[in-house]
């Protein structure tokens, strides 16, 4: 079996629900293979980020399955060896709220985190640390305080603090959210390399205009909180239908001249209000 | 293109992967710290939460908020006088048929046990020694000079302490759970409670909620990035570290809500749309 083509995530009939709410995700099934870039899209609420909490294995399914690498992903085995330790090293998660993923004293304290517990040398940690700070030009910000640094800083100290292991899977919550266009150059450069390099990415995201930048394939998922496609990117923004039934586009009415009239449309980001027909 | 480091690209192959999933001598050993951290969020959020049972169509959902107000904290007030272990555990079943009456789920009162001597166990240990409650020794702890036991009276001190504060807090919560906040908060204002005062439990009532889930987000974060289970003395560490962290974004946030309340023209006098 190549690596290219190995099933990393295998996801089956999935269902969860938070506790006394109603189900965030209903009958989920797709897989990932190892290396790939995949996309989860939908409206506000659909259950995307959720879905990336269960991937990382942070909750646990009321029905269903999900398997990393053949290896059932239940709560007893995240938290047992030999699964456990490799899967929390081989899996790196980014949160959308930078805030609550920097808990450290410094940016140093926190690239060194996710190392010390797998007891490296101190060198090796030293090297690594180097390195990651090296790679996403923030050298600079290693004796800083989490707090004092801007949203794109931060951004990019947390996804440093991922990267410092080594994992083979980046799952990402809506990376580019609230970020100045070159923070989101930077950070896309970045995962692009690192997907060169061949890590699989997961990214859960509604942003269309960065899709085709972020994956190669998209899972949308509907306001019904099931699976309403699963196709490569280019596809899926074509499919005008499909996005508007899901709620990532809207049909607008305005006008041009005398002449008023309404299509769908999307949003570049959530900064502007700069759209295409 | 960016030079990515020889030890950041993904090695691993499906070989790596081939092990066998849980051996009978590795049993899953879920930390007790990690699980208490994400489990006291959530039932700090499940207490708070009014939504679903303030409209049902209970006993003490259908009186008027003051009414409510005056009998319940009427109640609390005589839960504090007695020191009779029969007469608190009256008042106590008092507040379990009140609950019942009003549809109020059963595990809502039984998670105040799990709290309420959390935070009373600075008070209450110490009670039970013989050095704070002399009596009949129960159970020796040290027997040399100064000899150090547990007295029967210390237990009954104890007991009489925990049972009393689950009771007020259980009627506590009958109110807030049986009563939307702003009916309360109008309540409060129509009995006289100083507008400042309301206002300050209406915005701590807000973003209690917000630091619930702050600290809950801290602690799934952690989860995410912990490779494997701490001994106690880290666990500890790295709750000492959270706490840290969430006053740090306590502070931050305080000092946001009144930049936010500058803004909108807030000189520190307070006026309520609603005060009645």
């Amino acid at each position: 079996m190549s690596a290219e083509t190995s099933t990393m995530f295998s996801v089956r009939d999935l269902s969860f629900a938070y506790p006394g709410e109603k189900p965030s995700l209903r009958d989920v099934s797709f897989d990932i293979g190892m290396g790939e870039r995949v996309a989860l899209i939908g409206a506000n609420g659909s259950g995307k980020s959720t879905l990336l909490h269960l991937l990382d294995g942070l909750y646990f399914a009321d029905s269903g399955t999900i398997t990393i690498m053949d290896h059932p992903l239940t709560e007893e085995a995240v938290e047992a060896l030999p699964l456990g330790p490799r899967f929390r090293k081989e899996v790196g998660f980014l949160f959308q709220n930078s805030d609550a993923q920097l808990f450290c004293p410094t940016v140093e304290e926190e690239l060194a985190f996710a190392p010390l517990q797998l007891k490296w040398p101190r060198e090796e940690i030293e090297q690594r640390i180097s390195d990651t700070l090296e790679l996403l030009e923030i050298t600079h910000l290693r004796d800083r305080t989490p707090q004092a640094l801007s949203s794109g800083e931060k951004k990019r100290v947390a996804l440093a603090s991922v990267l410092t292991v080594g994992p083979s899977v980046l799952l990402l919550d809506e990376p580019t959210a609230g970020l100045d266009p070159r923070s989101q150059s930077i950070l896309l450069e970045i995962l692009y390399d690192l997907h060169r390099a061949g890590m699989t990415i997961i990214t859960a995201t509604h942003e269309l205009g960065l899709l085709s930048h972020l994956a190669d394939r998209a899972v949308v998922l509907g306001e019904d909180h099931r699976i309403a496609a699963d196709a490569p990117v280019s596809d899926i923004l074509h499919n005008t239908d499909l996005l508007l039934s899901v709620n990532l586009i809207h049909a607008h009415s305005h006008s041009h001249g005398d002449v008023i009239h309404s299509h769908p449309h999307e949003h570049e980001s959530l900064l502007d209000h700069d759209h295409r027909h | 293109m960016r030079k990515i480091p020889q030890w950041m690209r993904p090695s691993t192959t499906t070989e790596d992967w081939r092990f066998s999933p849980l051996s009978a001598n590795c049993k899953a050993r879920i930390g007790a710290t990690r699980r208490a951290g994400g489990a006291f969020a959530r039932l700090l959020s499940d207490m708070l939460s009014s939504e679903e049972t303030a409209s049902l169509p209970g006993f003490l959902q259908r009186l008027d908020p003051r009414v409510k107000l005056i009998s319940l904290s009427a109640l609390i007030v005589t839960a504090t006088l007695f020191r009779s272990i029969g007469a608190l555990a009256a008042v106590y079943a008092v507040s379990v048929i009140l609950a019942a009456l009003s549809r109020i789920p059963v595990r809502r009162l039984a998670h105040i046990w799990l709290i309420a001597p959390l935070f009373s166990a600075a008070i209450l240990v110490p009670s039970v020694l013989n050095l704070v409650t002399p009596g009949h020794p129960v159970f020796v702890l040290r027997s040399s000079n100064p000899a150090v036991t547990v007295t029967d009276a210390g237990l009954v001190v104890a007991a009489r302490a925990a049972l009393r504060v689950a009771t007020c807090v259980s009627l506590a919560l009958l109110l807030t759970a049986t009563t939307r906040p702003e009916r309360l908060f109008r309540a409060l204002r129509a009995l006289g409670v100083p507008v400042v005062f309301v206002m300050l439990l209406a915005m701590m009532e807000r973003y209690l909620w917000v630091l619930a889930w702050a600290a809950e987000e801290i602690h799934v974060a952690k989860v995410s990035r912990s490779i494997s289970n701490g001994s106690i003395r880290e666990e500890q560490a790295w709750v000492a570290a959270g706490m840290g962290s969430l006053f740090r974004r306590t502070r931050t946030l305080g000092q946001e809500v009144y930049l936010a309340m500058i803004s909108r023209g807030y000189t520190g006098e307070v006026h309520l749309f609603n005060e009645r």
